[in-house]
């Protein structure tokens, strides 16, 4: 019960993860170009159903999913989130996201992934029940809950000082 | 004997006046009957009404379903087909979703179901600012549905797709491309 309590109140925000650098130009400022086997429009729910080895683009970010679901504002047409149902996988620059289920909100620049989410960069691994990846920012916080607990793998880059693997 | 010959000459000479007369008449009438036809261009067996700047409209249970207007139409009766021209179909909408207008070079009418196969620079556009283009495809008015299985180009607002093979229906605007989808999304405009 303890154990359940403490793993859902876990919280962990992944800083060693992030690389530091120059934050890239804004994403959501960026076309989003997607290919499928398929694809519905309904206008009237002002969503876009991509199916069948979706890759979708914007800037540096690559998603890949079996399905895409795009939502876009009703004043404007603006994209207001994307969801990827399905074999979920994200690739930005070396780092690397899975999942069931993931969604990108366009505004705040932050993918939500669900459903065994992992996170990985090089030999670095973290998983959790959700993991929230921020774009921009490169860093993502990573959640537990009940059995799901936060899991990371971390290889330290100086292997004569502090070798090994951390769980 | 003198009489016999002199009547002889002149039934010869009224049967010869008779003989030119005829074939002067007939000749004046072949004539004169060419010129007459040379008004109306002869149609092709197969057509048996042709019709120039033709305006239908489909309703149903008093309500107007769409519109078809053609630059010209021909009526082949043994296929009970209307072969059209210039052709353009308005389809009426609501504010939001606005009306659209289709056209093509070609046409053929299906007079039983009312279907409509469209061939030549099909280009489709709404008063909102969806518009989409295609080679040839077809409208199935049961279902108010245009479908076609060539490479499609469609745009709505910030929404640029290119595929082969497109269902459309209508009445909800919903829109299917059925293989090999490549979409842009464009961002927002700055403020």
């Amino acid at each position: 019960m303890k154990r359940t309590i403490i793993s859902a109140l876990f919280l962990l925000t992944v800083t060693a993860m992030a690389v530091a650098g120059p934050l890239p130009a804004s994403r959501g400022g960026q076309p989003i170009t997607v290919k499928s086997n398929e694809l519905s429009a309904d206008s009237r729910n002002r969503t876009a159903t991509f199916s069948g080895k979706v890759t979708a683009r914007q800037g540096d970010l690559t998603i890949y999913s079996d399905r895409l679901i795009v939502h876009y504002r009703d004043d404007g047409g603006d994209v207001e989130k994307v969801e990827a149902v399905g074999n979920v996988k994200i690739v930005q620059g070396n780092r690397l996201a899975t999942a069931k289920e993931g969604v990108y909100y366009n505004t705040e620049q932050k993918i939500v992934l669900s459903g065994d989410p992992k996170v990985y960069q090089g030999e670095n691994m973290i998983s959790g029940k959700v993991i929230t990846y921020f774009v921009n920012e490169e860093r993502s916080v990573v959640t537990g809950g009940g059995d799901s607990r936060v899991e990371a793998v971390i290889h330290p880059t100086d292997k004569g000082k502090n070798g090994g693997t951390k769980r | 004997m003198v009489k016999t010959s002199k009547i002889r000459h002149i039934l010869a000479v009224v049967i010869i006046l008779v003989t030119l007369y005829l074939v002067a008449s007939l000749a004046i009438r072949l004539v004169g009957g060419n010129e007459k036809e040379a008004g109306l261009p002869k149609l092709p067996r197969n057509i048996d009404l042709s019709l120039k700047t033709l305006h239908y409209a489909e309703t149903r249970e008093g309500v107007k379903k769409w519109d078809l207007y053609a630059d010209r139409g021909e009526y082949d009766r043994q296929r009970d087909v209307t072969l059209l021209t210039g052709v353009r179909i308005v389809f009426p909408g609501t504010d939001k979703t606005g009306e659209i207008t289709l056209r093509s070079d070609k046409a053929e009418y299906f007079n039983a179901t009312k279907d409509v196969t469209l061939t030549g620079n099909i280009h489709a556009r709404s008063t909102s600012g969806m518009e989409f283009t295609t080679g040839r495809a077809s409208y199935r008015a049961s279902r108010q549905l245009v479908v076609t299985d060539d490479r499609v180009s469609f745009r709505d607002a910030r929404f640029a797709v290119e595929g082969v093979g497109m269902e459309f229906l209508v009445p909800t605007r919903t829109l299917r491309i059925l293989n090999d989808v490549r979409a842009t999304i464009a961002p927002a405009p700055k403020d």
